[in-house]
Parts: C-alpha cells; sequence; structure tokens
C-alpha cells in the first residue's frame, strides 16, 4: 500500500469531506454505510482525478475501489 | 376507498399488500404493515412532543427507510414534510429550517453536531438523530431515532386534501431558494397520473437513485405506495453500480437525470449489459443529449424510453409516449392526463403552431405557491389573460421556452433566464449543447453568452470529457463544421474534473457559469476549474 496515497486520501476525507479524525478504521465501510454521502463519493472522485493525477475509468469507479480508506489506497498503488 | 391524502395511499398499501416489500435498502426489507406501524410509531411521538396540523418537521437524512418513514410521519399527523438534501450545507439547512419555522428536524449525527455549534432558529427546538455516531451528550435538544417512538391518539386530526404536504424548497441557483408548497391533492394526483402512463402493478420494482428531496424520485416512492411495488434505494450513483444494481435487484424501472443518464449510457456501450427485466426507464430533470438517447434503444432493447417534463412547482407537466421515441425523440412529449398547457406570449396570447413561447400549466398538480412569498407567488402563479375565459384561472408561469410542433408534440426550446441574445438573435444553449455533445469525448456541455458591447452576448461553450480526454482545437473545428455560423462558439472551456451538481443531481449551469464568469476567470488569472480554449 502507498502510504503517500493513504495519508493524502485521510487527509482529503477529513479536511474536506468532514470525517472526523480518530473515529474511524482505513478498513471501515464509508459510502455503502452512508457514513460519506454520494455527493462526497463525487468530490473524492475529483480529488483523485486532480489532485493525485489519476485518470478513471468508468469501469473503475465502482464500491469495491472507493468505498474505504484501505480500498482506495490500494487501487491507487496497483494502479498506472 | 379513493385516496385523498398521502396518508391514505399508505393505509391503502398497509390494506392492500401487508407483507409485500415495499423498501428494500442493502440488506434490510420493510413491507407495507412495517412502514405503516413505524411510521404510526414516529407520528405517535411526533404528536406527543407537540406537533400539530400545519407544523413543519424537516427532514434532511441520506436516502433510508428512516427518511421515508419520516415524511410520511409528518404527513400522518396533518404537519407539512420538508425535505432537504444531504448536499445543503449547515448554514443553509438553518437558512430553509429559519424560512418555514421548522419545529423538529430529523437527521444524522454529523450534521446534528454541525447544527447544535451554529445558532439554530428559535422555532427549532428539536434535533431526533437518526445514524451511528456521536452527537454532544447531554444536549438536551437532542432525540435519538431509537427514543421517537409514541403511540398516536385515537383520533389524529387528519389531513385533507388541500392541507399543504409538503414544502419543496428549490435548488437557489437564482437567488434564495424558495418554497414550493405542494398540497396532499398535487401528490395525490401526480401519482395517479403519472402511475396510469407508466403502466405501473404491483409487480414492479424500481431503483431510487434520485433524492427525495426532489419530486421526481419522491413520485417513484409515491407511485409504488399507490399500486403495490417496491423501491430499491440506492445510494451511490456510480455507473458501474448503478448497472449492477439494475440487474441484480431484477429492476423493472428507473428514473434518472442527464448527469446520470450521461455516464451509465456509456458505460454500458463499453461493457455491455442485459437487463431482461427492466420495463422501462424515464429521464426529466433536463433534455437529454441527443447523443446519449441515440443510444438507448441498442442498449436497453425491449424497455420503454419515457422523456418527461416537470417543475417542482408541478410535479408533472408532459411525457412522450415511448411508441414516438424514434420519430420525436429529445420532446418534451404532450401534456399528461388532467393537465392543461398552452404556450404564450408575453401577454398570455397563444402562440400560432411552431412559434416558441413560453409554457404555462394549470390542473390538480400545480402547487399553491412558494412559503411566506407573496410576491414570487404572484409572479409564478396567475391568470394568462390572452386565453380568454380559461385565461382567468390560476396558471403556473414556467420561465421555459417550448415550442409545438405539426402533430402537436411539444419541444424545449430554453429556459427564459438562460437564452442567449446575439446579433439580435434569441439562441437556445440546447441547440449548441446538443451538437456538441455528438463530438466523442463530450461528457457535458454548457453553453452560455458572455457579454459582448457590440452583439449582445458572445457564445462560450464549457465541456467535461471522458476518460480519453479531448482535443479542444478539434472540438471547435467540429463546431465550425457542425453548426451555422451565429452559432460558433467563440471560445470553449474545458472543465477539469467534473461538474459540479445541484442537490437534485442536474449539472449546476449556473455555478459552472459564475465558476467561468466569476473574477478569478475574467481577470488576468485562468480559472483553477478550467482550461480555455484561444478565442475564434
Amino acid at each position: 500500500m502507498s502510504n503517500s496515497h493513504r495519508d493524502a486520501i485521510a487527509a482529503f476525507l477529513e479536511t474536506e469531506l468532514g470525517l472526523e479524525p480518530g473515529t474511524y478504521q482505513d478498513s471501515d465501510a464509508l459510502f455503502s454505510t452512508g457514513r460519506l454521502d454520494s455527493f462526497s463519493l463525487v468530490d473524492l472522485l475529483v480529488f483523485v482525478e486532480t489532485r493525485l493525477h489519476r485518470s478513471l475509468r468508468t469501469a473503475e469507479t465502482t464500491l469495491a475501489n472507493f468505498d474505504s480508506i484501505a480500498s482506495l489506497s490500494a487501487f491507487m498503488a496497483i494502479s498506472p | 376507498m379513493n385516496s385523498f391524502t398521502v396518508p391514505d395511499l399508505l393505509d391503502h398499501g398497509r390494506r392492500s399488500w401487508p407483507n409485500k416489500p415495499f423498501i428494500i435498502s442493502g440488506d434490510e426489507t420493510v413491507t407495507f404493515s412495517q412502514l405503516a406501524e413505524r411510521v404510526d410509531r414516529f407520528a405517535g411521538w411526533l404528536f406527543s412532543y407537540g406537533i400539530r396540523s400545519g407544523d413543519r418537521v424537516g427532514v434532511h437524512l441520506q436516502k433510508s427507510p428512516e427518511e421515508i418513514i419520516a415524511m410520511l410521519a409528518a404527513a400522518r399527523i396533518g404537519a407539512a414534510w420538508v425535505n432537504m438534501s444531504v448536499h445543503w450545507s449547515a448554514h443553509q439547512v438553518c437558512d430553509q429550517a429559519r424560512d418555514c419555522g421548522m419545529r423538529v428536524l430529523v437527521t444524522g449525527p454529523r450534521r446534528a453536531s454541525e447544527l447544535l455549534k451554529a445558532e439554530l432558529p428559535e422555532t427549532l427546538a428539536c434535533l431526533v438523530v437518526f445514524g451511528e455516531g456521536t452527537v454532544e451528550d447531554g444536549d438536551d435538544r437532542c432525540v435519538a431515532w431509537s427514543e421517537a417512538s409514541g403511540t398516536l391518539p385515537t383520533r389524529p386530526q387528519p389531513a385533507i386534501e388541500t392541507d399543504l404536504a409538503a414544502i419543496c424548497y428549490t435548488s437557489g441557483s437564482t437567488g434564495r431558494p424558495k418554497g414550493v408548497m405542494l398540497s396532499h391533492r398535487n401528490f395525490v394526483a401526480a401519482t395517479a397520473i403519472i402511475a396510469e402512463y407508466l403502466g405501473n402493478t404491483a409487480d414492479d420494482r424500481l431503483l431510487s437513485i434520485l433524492p427525495y428531496c426532489f419530486n421526481y424520485g419522491l413520485l417513484q416512492m409515491l407511485t409504488m405506495l399507490q399500486v403495490g411495488g417496491s423501491v430499491v434505494l440506492q445510494r451511490v450513483t456510480m455507473a458501474a453500480e448503478l448497472a449492477e444494481a439494475l440487474s441484480r435487484h431484477q429492476i423493472t424501472g428507473v428514473a434518472a437525470v442527464p448527469s446520470i443518464w450521461t455516464p451509465l449510457v456509456a458505460h454500458l456501450a463499453e461493457i455491455g449489459g442485459t437487463f431482461p427485466s427492466l420495463r422501462y426507464l424515464t429521464n426529466a430533470g433536463g433534455k437529454c443529449p441527443d447523443a446519449v438517447l441515440a443510444q438507448m434503444p441498442a442498449i436497453f432493447p425491449g424497455t420503454k424510453v419515457y422523456l418527461m417534463y416537470g417543475m417542482t412547482e408541478t410535479i408533472r407537466a408532459t411525457f412522450l409516449d415511448p411508441d414516438l421515441f424514434e420519430t420525436k425523440r429529445g420532446a418534451m412529449g404532450r401534456p399528461t392526463r388532467n393537465t392543461e398547457i398552452f404556450i404564450v406570449d408575453a401577454e398570455g396570447r397563444p402562440c400560432p403552431r411552431g412559434i416558441p413561447g413560453e409554457l404555462v400549466q394549470r390542473g390538480p398538480t400545480v402547487a399553491a405557491g412558494y412559503w411566506d412569498r407573496p410576491e414570487a407567488t404572484a409572479a409564478k402563479f396567475r391568470p394568462c389573460p390572452g386565453l380568454g375565459a380559461i385565461g382567468k384561472e390560476r396558471f403556473c408561469w414556467s420561465d421555459d421556452i417550448v415550442r409545438e410542433d405539426e402533430d402537436g408534440v411539444l419541444w424545449f426550446v430554453g429556459r427564459q433566464g438562460f437564452m442567449i441574445k446575439s446579433n439580435g438573435v434569441r439562441i437556445s444553449p440546447t441547440e449548441i449543447e446538443e451538437v456538441v455533445h455528438h463530438f466523442p469525448g463530450v461528457v457535458h456541455a454548457v453553453a452560455f453568452g458572455v457579454p459582448e458591447p457590440a452583439i449582445g452576448q458572445a457564445i462560450e461553450v464549457a465541456v467535461q470529457a471522458g476518460e480519453n480526454g479531448l482535443d479542444l482545437g478539434e472540438l471547435r473545428r467540429f463546431c465550425r463544421s457542425s453548426l451555422p455560423g451565429y452559432l460558433w462558439p467563440r471560445r470553449v472551456h474545458l472543465w477539469l474534473g467534473r461538474m459540479p451538481v445541484t442537490g437534485n443531481g442536474k449539472i449546476d449551469v449556473r455555478a459552472v457559469v459564475d465558476t467561468l464568469l466569476g473574477p478569478d476567470a475574467t481577470g488576468l488569472s485562468q480559472p483553477a476549474s478550467a482550461i480555455t480554449g484561444e478565442p475564434q
């Protein structure tokens, strides 16, 4: 897992999407549980594309890849 | 027995299909009788708290069974629900709560914490908190959802059909949001009209993507309540997730807006998919690009495509019969049953067939007006003097410019405030956007006018590109070869990332234009969110 991606993702979720520090685990499901809403998901996609410079294909934009910090970090680590 | 009010629809469902699933949300299934029991328990609590007929109860929750229960419970005791988008900030929620004199708000723990730190409106003395998370301990303004349960009095004052059922706030893209007052009669009439033309039955299972603060989404739920069908709650709108949900839940009907259809159709065009249960799909909330519509029959073979049009102020106005989809693709269709529509000029006189004019509507789905906004109400809901005797009735003036073709089918031309006036010609942004959408790689397009003293307004276009990007120079050449000269955009902006959407999931045209024309864009610096092509 790329720590730099993990830290950047966590920082974004905390500062921009209001995920309270210390209240979550990296493996926590964020969107499927409704902890973060679908609009936050759109913000996260924009963050990945513009700030992490990863162009997303629709087929990759799934809950399996985006539902938790751990899954998104893993996805970023294996992506081109 | 006829249904006159929203609680009548619920009672009808409880009597007719007690053990049939009504809500499917993740692993949870709620039957009609379970729904009615849970509605009664929360209504009982609201009543014991002191909520009475005419009071306003706020609902500000993620899509969930509890969101539906809270709305129906308010209606059960004659109060009005005010469902506010989860997209709204705490500040906006406070503004709307203050505007309508809200007394109770049902929300999640995170938003409750934010609201408690802000200055709550005087009328709002209680937050009912649903969901996992922490709220300030010991704050006596909070009640946990699990504890908000009571017994209805044996004879609660029931609503009658002319009572206020809900206040639906407009998106506020053109100023302070206005609270549209919708009665039980509005909702029950719209439910019957829509269920009839969609042919809804107890066998239907709808994928509920759109929020319930949006009438288009709400009416999916109400129609299923009327006919005994089911709603599958879908929280995320990723194309791959939607395709999977359509298949997994054997969905029979789905409603979405263009900003959802565009990526979903692109995704299915790439990976394929079969949906043998899907009986129909609908589009409303904006004109779906022709490039997207054109692909639908091949992607969804055997599925009826309904193109629909409505406003928050009238719920629904027109739909295009699916049998006309091939010959009238992109049209608004004809008025729904029990609805009368005219196309009129500025003085309210009917326009000759083919001549664009403003759409005005009357019928049982037209709202009572705007909450506490008599001047705005009088401007929007008024007679139409050029129509003779019928013109003395109350019409909703849509602000939408429409024309009727030789077969009596209506076509959307443009939104009054967004029409572009260039070189003395009134131009519909839609006309330009439709062509730009045909350029490979364009996901969303927004055309708009920019003040230009010599010609009135110059045309500019913002585009969001797909996965493979696009070449702005090629796009400009495409526009020159595909559009008549008076429609050529002077400038094309490539929007970086995804375009902003409103609380209803529609592209927020005003926000796009404001970003591009705001101080950052009009000064020397480049806007952070867009790359601008060279002027022609």
